[in-house]
């Protein structure tokens, strides 16, 4: 099944995982692979079983049934100290009773590597992380972001094949978490080494990650890179879940080719883009908001009345009724170059080519 | 002061507080300052002597107070180590253990000293050793001990390790280290001020113990406290309250040793 | 959300092998067992063995089935043991008194303990430190050496009374010594901290917002304090009776010295029967079992109080 080819460039691969715990199901069949020199999220929302995976990579849980392979190699039944994979944990779990240094220090040392050879590491890792000067100091003395650099570079010092991060920005504050996501993709980048990174934050995982993969109620929902997670959802939920977006119930006439042709509730065809092959009568299309702009009535592909002006900053957001009774979401940017539509307006709504995306069931 | 309608201050509160700081500490403080008597027996105050602290060391009770002083001290060791090392493995047991079928009878077993009077266990203790034969002495003082003590030394160390995430050691073994190895280079730093804390509080209540002390001795082994009630029979001597004062000094330092213990180890944390 | 697929799944608990306990948890849990059932619940078989044997006179036993233990306690056949059946009051008597006194001392306790405990519970910062500190320091001071402090404060010739002669208060030493009122003393002196201790730690966790909620409702403070506070700290004030009532119940120390000849509690009376030369072995035994019997009850109670609070 898996010939000797296919281990260089799939670092790991999760074949039919099921997790039961004694009254439910944590993890409904999974089958994934995370490429080698990967970056690559888990994202979901909290129990989707995202972190119980992660886990199970780690050797934290035990799969019921399945396989999980690293480069080619069973590890399902390894316990974690005999895997070569580390953790970036939550809430970085950094040994307070050891200095910076000694944490840093702590997985060569079990590996059984020397003493210099562990300095050297250890010196090289505090230059990668910029903590040279801290060296010597407790956990409980650095700052958060200062204990997450720390977390990072002791699950880095033993050259796992591949760095599993459970949530590691969350505890941070928001500007200290947007700088620290260009700067784990950097290290990512310079390292070669495959991260695993798991979030419930969308926005996290779009700017990040290579490749995702939307998780919810122990199932895999699609997995893509960012751009296709946002720009081709195969289900509602996903298209829900990352960014926000308007749903139109419809009829499918038909669907050949790279575009289907659906109709609205009031009658109106829409040319929608489609990820498989789609089948049955009806199906619900998602529009994003920011794929939409005004018209005069006569004109554009919808037509509708503003309900609703919501003031957001950098942009505004218009809710408009459609004659069937539907609200749609329109995001424009907040500019005095563009009219903004007033409330009572009745529009036309134009949608950019392949704005429509007609979703699987 | 304008009176704030706070729900937390209720008035004569204080007033309790301080009757009951001072039912507290006035025997004891008065004994303190008795045991300094210039007086043979009577409790009227004759002047400041140092003399009767002289009679404790070297007076003609000395040599007795001192063997059950050593025999005080030694019981006291041992049966904290003992109780120490089996609470420490009971807790790491039951804290880091998960759920099973004997947790809670274990968990009431360990306590059970605590629950069952002192008289009980006294009267249980000596009725068994006399029926499997065991002649009482040094051991049956220290196997009584080690069994009282077990709850005591339990409790600071179940709540420190409770205290403890159970994701360093998780930590520990996702960076290779074996079990062992996690447990001695990560929990084990982790937990000891729990266990300096246990050791320190089973070690008092061992030096302190009478009535089991009192029923398992046996004939000729006397500790500190059983000396004391036994010289307390013939009428309470300055001595005696020299010698109480000692024993209550050490009691206070022990206390206020573990109280540091236990917040070094809090902050570390 | 979670779906239940499986029930009887088996799960990876028994082979877990991330835990840092594993498959080692019984080891670790065998010296535990094996010296508290060894040598405590051994031994309290022992003694309920025991109090169905015949006595030996000097101490010990001879193995032979018998009631005489519990009838002495219960029943009077007069001093012949040719009378008509009675009820033997002089023991059940002396239980009486040690539940009387006990719950006396608990009373006291609980009336001086609430307040105090209120009182540290409420300071901010390191007051609260240093007011905790002070009353946990006489909780682990030597028993033995508070009671004879005690007993050399009060008795005829002790500080008290020659204070008060000296002042002129009292013409004739008060005899506090030796009287019901001494043992009270003993046991409320002695058991005290017991008392405070669990009910401070049940302040400390009580939320003072349902205080300020009752006060912006009309509520007054002594009403506050009956209404809303007493049955929110609860839990630590039956753990605080407990504490102080049952060790009261069997307490030696404190009758045995201030109480002397005439006011025997339960304790002084099982004493008796092991260590003075009319030793009666399975009567001692026989008192424990029913003193041990009598205390196990109280806490299946508060054990059961507990499981029904955390479960409503």
């Amino acid at each position: 099944m898996h010939n000797s080819n296919s281990h260089d460039d799939i670092a790991i691969a999760i074949c039919d995982v099921v997790k039961n715990y004694d009254h439910f199901c944590a993890i409904k069949n999974i089958s994934l692979e995370i490429k080698d020199s990967e970056f690559f999220t888990l994202l979901g929302p909290s129990g989707c079983g995202k972190t119980t995976l992660l886990k199970m990579i780690a050797g934290f849980e035990q799969i019921s049934t399945g396989e999980i392979l690293l480069y080619g190699k069973q590890i399902a039944n390894l316990p974690p100290n005999r895997r070569p994979v580390n953790t970036v944990f939550q809430n970085y779990a950094l040994f307070p009773h050891l200095t910076v240094r000694q944490n840093i220090k702590f997985g060569l040392q079990m590996l059984g590597k020397n003493d210099s050879e562990c300095n050297r590491r250890a010196a090289e890792m505090l230059e990668l992380v910029q903590l040279n000067s801290f060296a010597e100091r407790y956990p409980l003395q650095l700052s958060g972001g200062q204990q997450q650099r720390v977390a990072l570079a002791r699950a880095l010092a033993p050259a796992p094949q591949v760095l599993l991060l459970d949530e590691p920005l969350s505890a941070l504050d928001l500007k200290l978490r947007q700088s620290m996501r260009t700067e784990l993709k950097q290290i990512q980048q310079d390292t070669g080494i495959t991260f695993i990174f798991v979030t419930h934050d969308q926005e996290e995982a779009l700017v990040m990650s290579d490749r995702i993969v939307v998780m919810s109620e122990g199932q895999v929902q699609q997995v893509g890179s960012a751009s296709e997670i946002y720009e081709a959802p195969s289900n509602k939920f996903v298209a829900n879940f990352i960014g926000e977006t308007n749903f139109l119930s419809v009829d499918v006439k038909s669907a050949i080719g790279d575009y289907a042709q659906c109709r609205i509730a009031d009658g109106t065809s829409l040319q929608c883009s489609f990820n498989k092959v789609h089948t049955g009568d009806t199906g619900v299309i998602s529009i994003r908001p920011e794929r939409i702009s005004f018209c005069s009535a006569q004109q554009g592909d919808l037509r509708g009345q503003v309900s609703q002006r919501i003031y957001l900053g950098t942009d505004v957001q218009i809710v408009v009724k459609l004659p069937g009774d539907e609200l749609i979401k329109v995001r424009m940017q907040n500019s005095n170059l563009v009219a903004i539509p007033n409330i009572g307006d009745v529009l036309g709504l134009k949608l950019e080519a392949g704005a429509a995306h007609l979703l699987e069931h | 002061m304008a009176s704030h309608h706070t729900v937390r201050g209720y008035p004569g509160f204080l007033s309790f507080t301080l009757l009951c700081l001072f039912m507290l500490y006035a025997p004891l403080i008065i004994v303190m300052v008795y045991s300094f008597n210039d007086s043979n027996s009577i409790s009227h105050w004759q002047g400041f002597t140092w003399r009767w602290y002289e009679d404790v060391f070297f007076g003609l009770e000395a040599a007795k107070f001192k063997i059950a002083a050593r025999n005080s001290l030694v019981i006291a060791s041992i049966a904290a180590i003992a109780s120490t090392l089996i609470a420490t493995c009971a807790a790491v047991a039951l804290i880091r253990g998960g759920h099973f079928r004997a947790k809670t009878a274990s968990f009431t077993l360990i306590n059970l000293p605590l629950m069952v009077p002192e008289i009980v266990i006294a009267v249980a203790s000596l009725i068994f050793f006399s029926a499997i034969g065991f002649k009482t002495g040094y051991a049956t003082i220290l196997l009584a001990h080690i069994v009282f003590c077990i709850p005591f030394a339990y409790l600071p160390i179940a709540a420190r390790l409770q205290g403890i995430e159970d994701i360093y050691e998780k930590a520990a073994m996702d960076l290779y280290a074996s079990r062992w190895r996690a447990f001695k280079l990560v929990l084990l730093p982790l937990m000891m001020p729990g266990m300096m804390a246990g050791f320190l509080l089973a070690f008092i209540i061992s030096l302190d113990d009478f009535i089991i002390t009192n029923f398992v001795k046996g004939a000729g082994i006397e500790t500190l406290p059983t000396a004391i009630f036994g010289a307390v029979k013939q009428g309470i001597k300055p001595n005696i309250m020299a010698i109480s004062t000692l024993m209550l000094l050490v009691s206070v330092l022990l206390v206020t040793l573990s109280h540091f213990v236990g917040r070094i180890g809090n902050k570390q944390k | 959300m979670a779906t239940v697929i499986a029930p009887n799944s088996t799960t990876a608990e028994s082979s877990n092998h991330s835990s840092l306990v594993g498959n080692i948890r019984d080891w670790l849990l065998m010296p535990s067992w094996l010296v508290i059932g060894l040598f405590l619940v051994m031994p309290v078989l022992m003694m309920l063995v025991y109090s169905f044997l015949t006595k030996e006179f000097r101490g010990g036993v001879i193995w032979e089935f018998s009631l005489a233990a519990y009838d002495q306690f219960f029943i009077d056949r007069g001093l012949f043991g040719d009378e008509p059946i009675k009820i033997e009051w002089t023991y059940i008597n002396i239980f009486w008194r040690s539940f009387w006194q006990a719950g006396l001392a608990t009373t006291f306790c609980f009336l001086i303990g609430f307040p105090t405990a209120w009182y540290i519970a409420t300071r901010t910062g390191n007051s609260k430190h240093i007011w905790l500190f002070l009353i946990t320091i006489p909780y682990w001071v030597n028993l033995l050496i508070r009671t004879v402090s005690l007993k050399f404060l009060i008795r005829d010739n002790g500080p008290v009374n020659d204070w008060l002669l000296t002042l002129g208060a009292i013409s004739e030493p008060l005899s506090i010594i030796n009287t019901n009122l001494a043992v009270q003393l003993g046991l409320f002196y002695s058991y005290l901290p017991f008392m405070v201790l669990p009910i401070y730690a049940s302040v400390e966790r009580y939320n003072f917002a349902l205080s300020e909620a009752a006060a912006d409702l009309y509520a007054g403070r002594w009403t506050i304090l009956a209404k809303i506070v007493l049955p929110a700290v609860k839990p630590g004030i039956i753990a605080g009776c407990i504490l102080v009532f049952v060790p009261s119940l069997g307490a030696f120390l404190a009758p045995d010295l201030l109480g002397g000849a005439k006011n025997f509690m339960i304790g002084s009376l099982i004493e008796e029967q092991f260590k003075g030369n009319a030793g009666n072995w399975p009567f001692g035994a026989a008192i424990s079992m029913i003193l041990l019997s009598m205390v196990l009850v109280v806490l299946t109670y508060y054990a059961r109080s507990q499981t029904r609070r955390e479960n409503s």
